[in-house]
């Protein structure tokens, strides 16, 4: 019996343990506690208390080595999804703003193209001022005036002649005729003048109307393109060469329009003005004759010189 | 030869040994209740030590989780500032862009405007009561221009020749005549000729209004083609800066979850770290403990085992003192009879 060790064990059971080092090859034996692992005892682990802190500790490192892995990970992963979602805006801001260029382009060219194409109607309608359109009446009245005149001297010379025949030309009623010639050339003269005015008026909106027209021609082409512009800058250049192209085009009709206005003034052929005063005239110069032979015939013959005819009028008394 | 030892001596003897025996049994006893003592001392010191240790490791790691999520909110916050600055910026720059571009549109459809306005001013002006009146007697007083300057002349002076338009003839009174009926012819005329003209003239306000219209038409056109086409680009040229604010917008938030992301990375590790080290802790404490405990147990035991051994021999001290006592001379005189009587040969 032992007095003095007591009934068992009074400390840790204690053992050899062998571990070989997978680097070198090397196998050495270690004495601990019984349940230490030979790759811990060659570490320094005597007691299974230190095997398990030093276990603990790798797998808190390997659980932060890991956790800071997966971060590093993510991090990545996060950080290529912004860089992609960063170049997908450039991109898309810079083809934004190119098409916005291009579209500034577009519409700048194509108002320049408007603006040169109405330049260029207005430059042929320039002629078109008021003192063009009183001109073309005035023409009108030199060309309506030139009738009457005509018809005027004409229907003079047949009264002349017809009085001369009868031998009035110096009566009162010779003058009546010719102020009836006067009043009738006036009056045929006062008519032009309104039918001057309502050409002026014509033709003044004859090529108001034609000018709208070009210019709508003209806006018409600029309207009917695409509203966007092309996707680069040769589709841009394209656009607006064809739009020019267009209303050079129309432009170049403006010329032609312009030159269809510029028709001398028609006046509507006269009537014979003055045939009603010569026939009148001719009927009372006719009654006139045959009273003075009826009263001719009774002097001769009868010796009465009664029976007066009309009164020729002579201003001579 | 040695003396023989005298009854007396030998029971003498054996009290002694016997006394001695329990006295040692005794301190025997005594020295194993010390040494349980000790080893609960022991176990209390080693526990208190292992807690301390473990105190100190928790709060070591408590603090530098304190410290790395500090470290970690501290970057955070400024990354986040810097972030909303620069998300702040792009976005105020994509508004301005916006801005300029409904701007410099604006200048551009108020240059077209005024020229409507202009072409608006110019119709109005032109179909006035005022201007339609003047129109009107314009359109008259034309006609009696016209008329005026076209006038049809007179009978002529007899030409010598006989031709021409001599109807006049060369008698004074003839002549006299002639020049107060064409003076009255020519009044008639005009007369004749103004009325015309009267009438003629209440066509020109509706004249004048159509061409006014027709003038106004042709002077917007551009201006209606030319706004149309600004409007037609607008929103094309206002794209790049909504696209720049959404995109702003889009990379502030991208960003702002990245730090988040990474703050939480931060805040996870050091968690992490917190809890691996207060688990290694708390692991070391345990053992310590259990350790301790074992120790303590063992040696609780061991001194228990000691009592017991202690008690056993002060039992058997105790023992032979009874016997000395019994059997032995009766050294103090104490008369013990039926011990003498039961073991025959040793007593008196």
């Amino acid at each position: 019996m032992c007095f003095h060790s007591g009934g068992g064990s009074s400390g840790p059971q204690m053992g050899t343990v062998q571990y070989t080092d997978p680097n070198t090859g090397q196998t050495n034996s270690y004495y601990t506690e019984v349940g230490v692992p030979g790759d811990y005892a060659a570490r320094g682990a005597t007691t299974v208390a230190q095997y398990q802190t030093m276990a603990s500790q790798d797998l808190s490192d390997k659980q932060i080595a890991a956790q800071q892995q997966i971060a590093t990970q993510q991090q990545q992963f996060n950080q290529q999804q912004a860089d992609a979602q960063k170049a997908q805006y450039d991109q898309q801001l810079q083809q934004t703003q190119d098409q916005a260029n291009r579209q500034s382009e577009y519409d700048t060219g194509r108002a320049q193209t408007l603006a040169q194409g109405t330049q260029q109607v207005n430059d042929a309608f320039a002629q078109f001022s008021p003192d063009y359109f009183a001109k073309y009446a005035q023409d009108y009245m030199s060309k309506a005036q030139d009738d009457i005149t005509y018809q005027q001297q004409q229907a003079q010379k047949q009264l002349a002649f017809s009085l001369a025949r009868q031998g009035i030309s110096d009566s009162q009623a010779g003058v009546n005729q010719q102020g009836l010639l006067q009043e009738t050339a006036g009056r045929a003269t006062a008519e032009q003048t309104a039918n001057a005015q309502s050409a002026e008026a014509q033709l003044e909106g004859n090529v108001s109307q034609a000018k709208q027209n070009l210019l709508g021609q003209v806006t018409s082409s600029e309207s009917i393109g695409s509203p966007i512009a092309g996707s680069s800058e040769q589709d841009v250049n394209a656009a607006l060469n064809t739009q020019r192209s267009a209303i050079s085009g129309i432009t170049a009709n403006a010329g032609d329009t312009v030159a269809s206005l510029n028709a001398v003034p028609a006046v509507a052929p006269l009537a014979n003005i003055f045939s009603g005063i010569l026939g009148s005239t001719g009927s009372y110069l006719g009654g006139t004759n045959a009273a003075a032979i009826a009263a001719n015939y009774r002097n001769n013959y009868t010796g009465s010189p009664t029976a007066p005819g009309p009164s020729t009028g002579s201003t001579k008394g | 030869m040695c003396e023989p030892i005298s009854a007396a001596t030998a029971t003498a003897i054996a009290a002694g040994v016997s006394a001695a025996t329990a006295v040692g049994g005794a301190i025997m006893s005594s020295r194993a209740q010390s040494q349980a003592a000790s080893a609960l001392a022991s176990q209390n010191q080693a526990t208190q030590q292992a807690q301390e240790q473990a105190f100190t490791q928790r709060n070591q790691a408590a603090l530098a989780q304190t410290a790395g999520q500090t470290a970690a909110m501290e970057q955070s916050f400024q990354d986040q500032r810097a972030v909303a600055a620069q998300t702040a910026a792009s976005q105020s720059a994509a508004l301005k862009q916006y801005q300029d571009t409904l701007g410099a549109e604006n200048t551009q459809a108020d240059a077209l405007r005024q020229a409507g306005d202009q072409q608006a001013q110019a119709l109005l002006a032109q179909t006035t009561a005022p201007a339609l009146n003047q129109a009107q007697t314009g359109q008259a007083a034309q006609a009696a221009t016209l008329l005026g300057q076209n006038m049809p002349a007179g009978p002529q002076a007899p030409d010598p020749s006989g031709g021409g338009t001599n109807a006049v003839s060369n008698d004074p009174t003839e002549q006299a005549a002639l020049a107060r009926r064409t003076a009255e012819a020519a009044t008639n005329i005009r007369t004749y000729g103004a009325k015309i003209g009267q009438l003629a003239s209440y066509d020109a306000p509706t004249q004048a209004v159509n061409l006014a219209i027709e003038a106004n038409k042709t002077g917007i056109m551009p201006a209606q083609t030319a706004d149309y086409l600004l409007r037609s680009g607008s929103n094309v040229r206002l794209l790049p800066s909504q696209v720049a604010y959404q995109a702003a917008t889009g990379e502030g938030a991208t960003n702002l979850g990245l730090i988040q992301s990474r703050t939480q990375n931060a805040l996870d590790a050091a968690s992490l770290s917190y809890g691996n080290a207060t688990d290694i802790a708390n692991l070391g404490q345990s053992d310590a403990d259990t350790i301790a405990a074992n120790k303590a147990a063992q040696a609780k035991a061991d001194a228990a085992y000691q009592a017991s051994l202690g008690a056993l021999t002060t039992g058997v001290g105790n023992l032979g003192l009874y016997g000395a006592g019994r059997y032995g001379t009766n050294l103090f005189g104490i008369s013990t009879p039926s011990i003498a009587n039961s073991t025959g040969g040793a007593g008196p």
